[in-house]
């Protein structure tokens, strides 16, 4: 895959927190350096949600199609 | 109490529901939820109103009055044991209902849908499932107004919906 955009969901457990939110990446999934991307972006969601008063005990963090919102990638801590 | 299936269609189906419990047949989001939804109206035809679902009742009820009486000349202690154990009905039915919603839904509808039963494995009975499908089955007719609604509405909408079930799997009545 070339470089696309990709939607990012964080999900404590199944639970989806900041559902309302719209995050955004453009990430090469080919790429290696897409590992510290996401780890990144992981961290950043995790503490949105605890800002967000919702308990973060199991993060995992969904990389969604822009267009279907269906998954594509998990990425967990 | 207007039952909807015969005794041999009650029995058929509890026996079912261990079974499906038992066995663990059937995927992962079925299996639990098929297996309490059996498991309601089988209780529910089978043994509401009976002299366990009495005792049961009874003993719950001293327990609870028991609890009031601790507190003394407190003003709680003059609480109806019956509305106290009313209300606890309609906990465990909320946490059956947590258990019954599928994940997805939590949402739009919250954490409680994301509550499951325990997991068990094959060869295991999950006693918690049973639990609280136990309570909802004797205990549905003991909270009143709109939590009894709530609870014994189940009650008979799962036994008109199950009624049909043991007459197809093994014929008869």
């Amino acid at each position: 895959m070339a470089l696309a955009r990709y939607r990012l969901r964080i999900f404590d457990g199944a639970y989806e927190v900041l559902h309302n939110n719209r995050f955004v990446i453009d990430v090469d999934l080919d790429q290696p350096t897409m590992n510290a991307i996401l780890d990144r972006q992981l961290v950043a969601l995790v503490e949105l949600g605890r800002i967000a008063n919702e308990p973060m005990d199991r993060p995992v963090m969904k990389v969604c199609d822009l267009d279907t919102g269906r998954p594509v990638l998990d990425v967990v801590a | 109490m207007h039952h909807e299936m015969s005794p041999t269609g009650v029995a058929v189906l509890l026996l079912l529901a261990v079974v499906v419990d038992y066995v663990s047949i059937g995927p992962n989001w079925l299996r639990d939820r098929l297996a309490f939804l059996m498991a309601i109206p089988a209780v529910y035809e089978g043994f509401n109103g009976s002299q366990l679902d009495a005792w049961t009742l009874e003993r719950l009820t001293g327990v609870i009055q028991w609890a009031l009486d601790q507190s003394g000349n407190a003003y709680i202690a003059g609480a109806s044991a019956a509305a106290v154990v009313g209300i606890l009905v309609g906990a465990v039915w909320l946490y059956g209902l947590g258990c019954i919603l599928p994940a997805k839904a939590s949402k739009r509808l919250g954490r409680l849908a994301t509550v499951n039963f325990p997991p068990s494995g094959v060869w295991a009975i999950n006693w918690k499932l049973w639990a609280v499908a136990v309570t909802i089955g004797l205990l549905g007719d003991v909270p009143l107004g709109w939590i009894g609604d709530l609870t014994s509405g189940t009650n008979e909408l799962l036994a008109d919906v199950f009624a049909p079930l043991p007459g197809f799997l093994l014929g008869g009545n």
